[in-house]
């Protein structure tokens, strides 16, 4: 593994604040409302995958559940529903590391694929309990699949954006 | 020859994963997910930190604003004059309907005096209020409004616009608050047939209104208007809820009736909240 230098680390800590940010602002204002589609990407998932699948910060599980909680207080529907998909992300990642050679670009992208997947259904089961919605937008499962589509889309934005921090 | 491997790295992870400590953080996690499902947590935590979400949820406010007063520059004169006329022919009739409106409330009251019926309650003050974005927050649909404790607003307050009933108030904070919309699942309303003769209780279903259960003795066509009811003591009587849209039978007793709401949040952005 390449080891990063001190000035890649403190521009891959700048851009995780900023993407932070950015999926805060996306998740309040959330842009498919103006074309009335109920469709929720989930911002903040991505952004957990991208963070643990390429050390985007230095994690530890207690930084993971502090960042669940705070998502949490800003967009979940109970207390725990992003923690504890994060805490799973975070599992399933040190898992497939031990595991399972992941050499190629291809792999990692279909694990970072199944991540989102994984993510995507927790989250959205713990919200049938307290938020339903996705009857209004057809079946659970087209409903599930749009979701992950949009959101992964969202992964590889935030992809090109980590790659640019290494420099050219 | 035979790679030694050592009991390390045999464990299931590798060294800065501690799998004790990520069982107890997700024991932690249903334990908090337990205890906010219980006890509604959340809500207080996200009162105790709106002084940081506060101004998150104003700049998102504030950079939709720009879009919006943006997209109202660029509109043409002759829209304009003509959008003036037809307020002008609505302020016509909506002046004649006050007076028919007045003379009515009037004859109410002297009707009422006469049959020593007790005194319609009317709100005390009213609160006009704009709708602030976002309308979401994750998943959940709510209502934030311009409007917060410092203002006089409190919990359980009703709301309405020119069109009916909008909501009540659920949660209050400093400078906002937020509204359970009609189309809730946590909103019901005592309402009453607008023939003043069948009472129901009107709940959200997201798409719909719905009353579950409405005896099938009572004939109920859709186009039929429910209003409110008054009986609950928190809502005014007379305000529009929404029309019926379909009767379906539940059983030999019951038929369940769905309604469209008379408003919906995304139709307009000024509100009143009365208090009542």
């Amino acid at each position: 593994m390449l080891k990063k230098s001190h000035d890649v680390k403190i521009r891959q800590q700048k851009l995780f604040v900023g993407l932070f940010l950015v999926s805060t602002f996306f998740s309040f204002i959330n842009l498919f409302s103006f074309l009335n589609i109920n469709i929720y990407p989930e911002y903040f998932i991505a952004l957990m995958v991208l963070t643990v699948s390429s050390n985007l910060i230095s994690i530890s599980i207690t930084k993971v559940f502090l960042m669940g909680v705070i998502v949490d207080i800003l967009i979940g529907s109970i207390l725990g529903q992003y923690t504890i998909t994060f805490l799973l992300l975070y599992g399933l990642q040190v898992f497939s590391q031990k595991y399972f050679l992941m050499p190629t670009r291809p792999q990692a992208i279909l694990l970072k694929f199944l991540s989102i997947c994984l993510g995507i259904i927790i989250v959205t089961i713990i919200s049938q309990k307290f938020n339903p919605t996705f009857h209004t937008n057809g079946s659970l499962l087209n409903y599930l699949i749009i979701e992950i589509a949009i959101t992964f889309i969202i992964l590889v934005i935030f992809q090109i954006f980590y790659e640019k921090t290494y420099g050219t | 020859m035979a790679l030694k491997v050592t009991k390390k790295e045999l464990s299931l992870f590798t060294t800065n994963f501690s799998l004790t400590y990520f069982i107890f953080f997700i024991f932690l996690t249903l334990l908090m997910m337990f205890m906010d499902s219980r006890y509604d947590y959340l809500k207080q935590i996200r009162k105790d930190f709106s002084f940081i979400t506060s101004p998150l949820i104003i700049l998102t406010n504030d950079s939709i604003n720009f879009f919006d007063n943006f997209q109202s520059l660029s509109k043409s004169k002759a829209l304009l004059e003509e959008e003036i006329n037809q307020l002008n022919i609505q302020i016509d009739n909506l002046s004649i309907e006050n007076q028919i409106r007045n003379f009515l409330v009037a004859e109410n009251d002297n009707l009422r005096k006469e049959t020593l019926l007790s005194k319609k309650y009317s709100p005390k003050k009213t609160y006009p209020a704009e709708i602030i974005r976002p309308t979401i927050r994750g998943r959940a649909q709510i209502i934030t409004v311009n409007k917060g404790k410092k203002d006089g607003i409190r919990q359980g307050m009703p709301v309405v616009n020119r069109l009916g009933l909008v909501g009540q108030i659920y949660s209050t904070y400093d400078q906002t608050s937020e509204v359970v919309p009609l189309l809730s699942k946590k909103f019901a309303v005592n309402a009453l047939q607008d023939n003043g003769q069948n009472h129901a209780i009107i709940y959200g279903d997201t798409e719909f209104l719905v009353i579950p259960f409405f005896p099938a003795s009572i004939d109920v066509t859709p186009g039929d208007t429910f209003v409110t009811s008054g009986l609950d003591n928190v809502y005014p009587s007379g305000i529009n809820i929404g029309k019926v849209v379909e009767v379906s039978p539940e059983d030999k007793q019951f038929n369940k009736i769905l309604l469209k709401p008379a408003t919906f949040s995304s139709q307009f952005s000024l509100i009143t909240i009365l208090d009542y």
